[in-house]
């Protein structure tokens, strides 16, 4: 999907792409995702430490679990909580991050159990749930590619549908 | 079909493929003993940029040999015929599919990684499933949207980024509803005039809406599924998105349940980086 992408204040830009985690401080500018068809992109930020990450994740999980240890940021249930070990690691604390979702589009009548967009998106309502984590802003579901982005340096989210962009924080 | 041959007739330009291109297609496609086939060695050193990508590629790490190849005939022997041909396929098939297609908008060179990834996809779900020819899927996968390249010269390109983004329904219902005929059509009529075979002119033909007929075949609901394999990960998606309706039956054709997508889809995800290096370089 055509669309420029802004870098930081910096002027730095990490893209991550799929299946993939970045984590990092406010001098690496801006992390953005490649394309969101079905997948997810996830979002966690401290405003206080300035540090944040992205995860962009494919599926839930995988059928075997081995393959979440050689490649976890590809699922739900094992990139969600690297994500979050990653920003505390850079001094991110739990109580101060914000957390905001994009993704999960599905292709049309896919009616048959597959619904990858939907399943991504219900499993991190659950994490969260079960985990007492505030999903603060989302844009999610429908039949648009997204690409998300997070500016390190002020805690911006945003994601953006070809060219119209929707700031999910600071609201 | 014959109306969009006749728009296509009277266009002054149309989209190039390199004549590279349809050499490699041949030879991936048609069995190894036919004697009219130039050896793919010829083909690949005529382009210096395609003998290039194809030296990078046996000399990459993954080749694993200390003492670099330095002749197309080595790199053959190193990487062996088959994953050479679809390096050099996928190289040469920049050239055409590697620009911005505005009316889609597709930037410049996601048209491109969009082929990749389909082309990846329908090589995996034919060797998953051991049905139709990997070689034939993988090519078929690659040139499935090349109809987008066209569209834009066979109807007002103003107006299909409008129907595009305005359309609540099947894209491709939505296009044959306001011209009479889809992308998909488009695309095999072009590919007809750059003289593929029959069997992926309608693998592309039918790439959103496979038969179910005695005209059904094995490739078309692959090249399907590899499609939605694309959109899933969002590899070449643009103004359209994910709006185009799966075909329930074809993966049932295929015997392609949940777990079995899923698998192939990360696979694909593992092959895409490794495949991208070896052709051109760059990262997805």
């Amino acid at each position: 999907m055509s669309s420029s992408t802004p870098k930081g204040q910096f002027g730095k830009r990490i893209v991550v792409g799929v299946g993939d985690m970045q984590a990092a401080s406010k001098e690496a500018g801006i992390i953005t995702t490649s394309a969101l068809g079905s997948c997810m992109g996830l979002t966690v930020y401290d405003p206080v430490a300035k540090v944040g990450g992205m995860l962009h994740y494919m599926l839930v999980q995988p059928q075997e679990r081995e393959k979440a240890r050689a490649n976890p940021h590809m699922y739900a249930l094992s990139g969600v909580p690297a994500l979050f070990r990653a920003v505390q690691e850079l001094g991110g604390v739990r109580g101060r991050l914000i957390v905001c979702a994009a993704g999960g589009a599905e292709i049309m009548d896919d009616e048959d159990g597959h619904s990858i967009g939907k399943r991504n998106h219900s499993i991190l309502r659950r994490l969260f749930w079960k985990n007492g984590i505030v999903l603060h802003a989302e844009d999610c579901g429908g039949h648009a590619a997204r690409l998300m982005s997070l500016d390190l340096a002020t805690g911006k989210v945003t994601s953006t549908i070809q060219e119209e962009e929707t700031q999910l924080w600071p609201r | 079909m014959a109306q969009i041959d006749q728009i296509l007739n009277r266009l002054d330009r149309l989209p190039a493929i390199p004549v590279a291109v349809t050499q490699l297609i041949s030879n991936l496609c048609s069995s190894s003993d036919d004697p009219d086939k130039e050896s793919t060695a010829h083909i690949v050193m005529r382009d210096s940029a395609l003998t290039a990508s194809v030296l990078k590629a046996a000399n990459s790490a993954t080749a694993g040999f200390s003492v670099p190849a330095v002749c197309v005939q080595e790199a053959l022997q190193r990487v062996g015929e088959n994953h050479l041909l679809k390096i050099a396929l996928a190289h040469a098939s920049q050239q055409a599919l590697g620009g911005e297609i505005a009316e889609y908008g597709l930037g410049s060179g996601e048209a491109w990684l969009g082929a990749l990834v389909g082309a990846l996809a329908a090589e995996e779900i034919s060797k998953y499933t051991r049905k139709g020819d990997p070689n034939v899927a993988f090519t078929a996968g690659l040139l499935r949207d090349i109809g987008k390249l066209a569209m834009g010269l066979v109807v007002d390109p103003a107006k299909i980024g409008t129907l595009l983004s305005e359309s609540i329904e099947d894209i491709t219902s939505r296009e044959r509803a306001e011209w009479g005929f889809d992308h998909a059509q488009v695309g095999a009529a072009l590919g007809r005039v750059w003289g593929l075979p029959d069997e992926l002119l309608n693998g592309i033909r039918f790439h959103h809406t496979p038969p179910s007929d005695d005209m059904a075949e094995d490739l078309y609901d692959i090249v399907h599924c590899a499609d939605n394999m694309a959109l899933t990960l969002g590899y070449g998606v643009g103004i359209d998105g994910l709006k185009y309706s799966i075909n329930l039956e074809s993966r049932e054709n295929l015997s392609l349940n949940r777990a079995a997508f899923e698998d192939i889809l990360v696979s694909v995800r593992l092959r895409m980086n490794n495949f991208l290096d070896d052709t051109q370089g760059q990262a997805a």
